[in-house]
């Protein structure tokens, strides 16, 4: 029974902001500046959610975060998909195609989880400048696939070590290559951990905002950068609370949805990695 | 014949040709040029006037690209800008004021307006201190959009009335009607918070305790013998009594939050610059009368003024320039500074802008501009960023904020380090 | 070392030369992409920031050789100090709470319990939502005049005093409070596929031994989960290496810079006060405390798992 107390106790610790930018998106201005932080709203109101999605006012611009919510979706699809696919494969070259070196490269790679990139911001400007990149969703893309390499490789080259060599080593004699082994025997082996990855990888892209401030304007802006200028723009005047936190649960919904729908492939795929890991 | 046929033939050609103009000049019109606007006004009204900017240039046949950027008071936009002059995706005008536009100029990136500020004359249209902090060797490189003044106290009438006090007009009469009110319940100060507040408050201070001139020689010269001075300990020590009488939880909360609770009365006063009028209007008050405005005690005969201005930028095409000029000479117009300045709680920067419509306060305000000019008491704002660049700034801002958070720190060392890690400062930006 | 690996050893299978040549060139082939992009990305910025450190770039950068003028400015300024300790602080703070909490949680949930993925999914959550977002949340329930302080003495407890956020000594720790809500859920995810690997047989062998289960955990399970420390420790330090959005939603760096870290110190200096210099300076030494701290371990755990693969 203890347990169940102090797990519960747990879960009241990390359910709190969730309920308070909940209950606030759903209550009257009115009972947002009169009633307690803690109190449900009452009556309940969907108001505030219709707002932040297609009238809310960032700056000049009056249409809600709809427009930058799909925003978000072009480039954080595509950016998952490519640092996923590249961390799978370079997981599987540096555990079942080993050669010299193959280790220093990866150790080379395990630096870029450790830099700030706050101080990168200029060189990558610059860089995007060159290639024709600047202000755009492609900018973005090849940025976050860029600094999620790192991640994905770590996760995948951590399952791939506990799959037997012994796959690698039969399907060789019956003449597979390096592709087909890889398409045939490791990919299909590989669900949990490509959920791993992509996870990851959906919430760190998807929650960015430096970059997304940096190298994008007008239009192009992914949510994040959308709901800040949202709740500054609401910042004058009377103070919209509930919209505001509207705004933040609709940018948080995709990774959320995610999280309650995977995440059982999370802890399979991490279960599966990082044992041998 | 042939003479008269040749005349049908050059009086048709000619007429195809005034067509052919008129097309061309209709098609132009629509899109004479394109200009991208860097700046970090995103509230509301800050937005609005810059929508009206866009709707006067659209009249002309230029489209303006409002690019505003959020957070930090201009923080992220200044790392946009040096993101997108890294990536040659340079904007036409960028949002920046005080010494920094000198400092863009030396690094060769900026372009000047000096035909459109020579043929409007420019430089009989502001103040000389003003005209100058927008050229760069001789050159026009910059637009003036405002004129705030720094050194305002907002003050809930009401609150004062109930614990029966007065306007304060001296610091001994500001800190009586403090203990007044705190006596009575009310928070007497509603302030505390990011550090560029506190700074605003030490801006008022400072020009309370030593005057116009003490401050230039402090924060404009940076004068070691006015840094390191009793006068300058004295103006921490006041901090120390205006933070002693200020919201104890303020801290974190967005200056707009402190002029919202001087509106509704649980605060009765706020330091703060002319800008807290929009939010006071927002809030159902009117400058002047529910919330007063009075020049901070003992600042009287000093303006500390903080003027928002767009520097050019070397763009590429000749429409491009065009919109430049065109950017330009619409934001020094009268209509958009009186339409500007209206909604952003300034006064226009052109002088002799008809003020017909302005509030109280923006009277009071102007009134004591042209004072303070006559008795050289315009001083431009530290906090602000109108005084410094951003490393002294920031130095001196560092201190500020030490002293603020140390209850150890006597106020003769607070000035005594501010000397120094102002000298550090200066060294670093003259390395 | 590739002594496993099925391209060292192709020789002995039958296959042509061709396709022999292929997977000796193909395995490697895949990895240039990545190679080449951590090559520009990563190494070439990195050089590219440790060369600004030493010039005097100011709003733009330039080439000017400056030596060690900036380090020796860097080591003069209260705010870098902060910063460093406040990393320090947090970063101790923020590793070694997770990891209890994530430890303790996951050997809660790993007794059989009911609900277990709802429990988990609660405890998951956290992470799944932006800084930026959260940062407001908390911002809310740490201020003493809205969050848990007022709402706590409107229960009748008046002298309760919660106010952290406020106080320039104490508001770095609701830096941690905020961090390790974000973050312990994730640890405890790992702990969790750790415990879930570990052999049963073992543990049972061990029980008909008479160990008691707190010794087991002690002695066999918690040692036996070794690499998910690694794995752990390597994110959580990067994560906090990283802390820059919570901060800016919650504190904004304040009271004063009482909440700076290195990376507000960077973004700062470089960006706002126009000293790009003095902030790859910082860059420069961070990097390289990470390095030093980092690079033994990692060497360390590569060395064992080589050991391990080989074996």
């Amino acid at each position: 029974m203890l347990i169940y107390a102090i797990l519960i106790f747990a879960a009241a610790y990390y359910l709190l902001p969730l309920y308070v930018m909940l209950t606030t998106s759903l209550k009257t201005l009115h009972q947002v500046n009169n009633a307690s932080l803690l109190s449900l709203p009452d009556p309940i109101t969907f108001k505030p959610w219709a707002e932040a999605w297609s009238s809310a006012c960032m700056g000049v611009n009056c249409s809600g975060l709809q427009h930058y919510f799909w925003n978000s979706v072009s480039f954080v699809l595509p950016a998952v998909f490519i640092s996923t696919v590249f961390g799978a494969l370079n997981g599987y070259v540096l555990t079942k195609w080993q050669f010299r070196g193959s280790n220093l490269f990866f150790g080379l790679l395990l630096v870029g989880t450790f830099v700030p990139y706050q101080m990168f911001l200029l060189p990558m400007a610059w860089t995007l400048g060159k290639i024709g990149l600047s202000n755009s969703i492609g900018g973005l893309v090849l940025v976050h696939s860029v600094y999620g390499l790192a991640f994905t490789t770590l996760f995948c080259r951590n399952f791939y070590v506990s799959m037997p060599d012994e796959l690698v080593k039969a399907a060789r004699v019956d003449g597979a290559g390096f592709i087909r082994i890889f398409w045939r025997i490791v990919l299909p082996l590989s669900l949990p951990i490509l959920m791993v990855s992509i996870i990851w990888q959906f919430t760190q892209i998807w929650n960015d905002f430096l970059f997304g401030i940096v190298f994008t304007s007008g239009t192009h802006q992914p949510i994040t950068v959308a709901l800040y200028n949202m709740v500054d723009t609401s910042s004058t005047g009377i103070k919209r609370y509930n919209v505001d936190m509207a705004g933040a649960v609709i940018t948080a919904l995709p990774t959320f949805i995610i999280y309650i729908l995977a995440g059982r492939y999370f802890v399979r795929g991490l279960t599966a990695g990082s044992v041998k890991g | 014949m042939m003479r008269s046929g040749k005349l049908l033939k050059s009086g048709v050609l000619a007429c195809m040709a005034a067509a052919m103009l008129t097309m061309a000049t209709n098609a132009a019109a629509a899109d004479k040029g394109e200009i991208s606007v860097l700046n970090w006004w995103t509230s509301g009204s800050e937005a609005k006037s810059m929508g009206v900017l866009q709707q006067m240039m659209a009249k002309e046949g230029y489209k303006m690209n409002n690019d505003a950027v959020s957070g930090g008071g201009g923080t992220n936009a200044r790392t946009v800008l040096k993101s997108r002059l890294s990536s040659d995706n340079v904007p036409g005008a960028a949002q920046i004021k005080g010494p920094e536009i000198q400092q863009w100029c030396e690094q060769g990136v900026t372009t000047n307006i000096d035909a459109v500020a020579k043929a409007d004359h420019w430089d009989k249209l502001l103040a000389p201190a003003i005209a100058k902090g927008m050229q760069c060797g001789g050159h026009w490189v910059a637009v003036p959009f405002d004129n705030h003044r720094v050194n305002w106290l907002w003050i809930n009438r009401a609150d004062i009335k109930k614990v029966d006090a007065q306007m304060p007009q001296s610091w001994d009469e500001l800190v009586s009607t403090m203990k007044k009110l705190k006596a009575a319940g009310i928070t007497p100060i509603a302030g505390g918070g990011d550090t560029w507040q506190i700074g605003t408050e030490f801006d008022a201070l400072v020009a309370g305790v030593g005057g116009a001139d003490f401050y230039r020689k402090a924060f404009v010269d940076l004068d070691k013998s006015a840094l390191d001075s009793p006068t300058m300990a004295k103006a921490f020590e006041h901090l120390r009594v205006i933070k002693e009488y200020s919201d104890p939880n303020g801290s974190g909360l967005a200056w707009n939050h402190d002029t919202g609770m001087v509106v509704k009365g649980t605060a009765a006063m706020q330091i703060m610059g002319d800008w807290a009028k929009g939010e006071i209007a927002n809030d159902g008050a009117t400058p002047g009368k529910e919330v007063a405005c009075v020049a901070f005690p003992g600042s009287q005969g000093t303006f500390i003024y903080n003027i928002d201005s767009f520097e050019m930028f070397k763009v590429k095409t000749a429409s491009e320039r065009a919109a430049q000029a065109t950017f330009a000479r619409t934001a020094m117009s009268p209509e958009f500074q009186r339409k500007f300045n209206m909604v952003k709680g300034s006064i226009p920067v052109r002088e002799g802008t008809s003020l017909t419509g302005f509030d109280e306060c923006a009277k009071a305000s102007e009134h004591d501009y042209k004072d303070a000019a006559k008795k050289n008491g315009l001083v431009p704002s530290m906090s602000q960023d109108m005084a410094e660049v951003g490393a002294i700034k920031g130095a001196i801002f560092d201190v500020v904020a030490r002293f603020y958070n140390s209850d150890k720190m006597t106020s003769q060392e607070a000035a005594t380090e501010l000397a120094k890690q102002v000298e550090q400062a200066k060294q670093m930006t003259q390395m | 070392m590739a002594a496993n690996s099925p391209a060292a050893s192709a020789g002995t299978y039958r296959s042509s030369r061709w396709r022999e040549h292929l997977d000796t060139v193909l395995p490697k082939l895949t990895l240039v992409p990545t190679g080449a992009a951590a090559l520009i990305f990563l190494y070439g910025f990195i050089a590219w920031t440790i060369w600004l450190s030493f010039t005097k770039s100011t709003l733009l950068p330039n080439n000017r050789f400056a030596g060690l003028a900036q380090y020796r400015f860097l080591f003069k300024l209260d705010t870098w100090w902060v910063s460093v300790t406040n990393l320090v602080i947090f970063g101790v703070l923020y590793i070694v709470i997770c990891l209890a909490i994530g430890l303790f949680l996951a050997i809660l949930i790993d007794q059989k319990i009911r609900a277990e993925n709802l429990l988990r999914t609660i405890y998951l959550y956290p992470l799944a939502l932006s800084l930026v977002v959260t940062g407001v949340a908390w911002k809310w329930i740490l201020n003493p005049d809205l969050g848990l302080q007022s709402v706590v003495r409107s229960l009748g407890f008046t002298h309760f005093t919660f106010d952290w956020l406020v106080q320039p000594h104490m508001a770095i720790y609701t830096i941690v409070i905020a961090a390790v809500w974000q973050a312990s859920g994730f640890v405890m995810a790992l702990f969790l596929a750790g415990l879930r690997g570990i052999d049963g047989a073992i543990i049972k062998a061990a029980q008909i031994d008479g160990a008691s289960l707190p010794r087991i955990y002690l002695r066999i399970i918690i040692p036996s989960l070794r690499p998910v420390f690694f794995s752990a420790v390597i994110l959580l330090v990067s994560m906090a290496i990283k802390s820059f959005d919570l901060i800016i939603a919650l504190t904004g760096g304040g009271p004063g810079y009482a909440t700076w870290l290195p990376a507000i110190f960077m973004y700062n200096y470089g960006f706002n006060r126009g000293q790009i210099g003095l902030g790859t300076a910082a860059a420069v030494l961070m990097m390289l405390a990470v390095a030093l701290a980092l690079l033994p371990l990692i060497l360390s755990e590569l060395k064992e798992k080589r050991r391990a693969s080989t074996r």
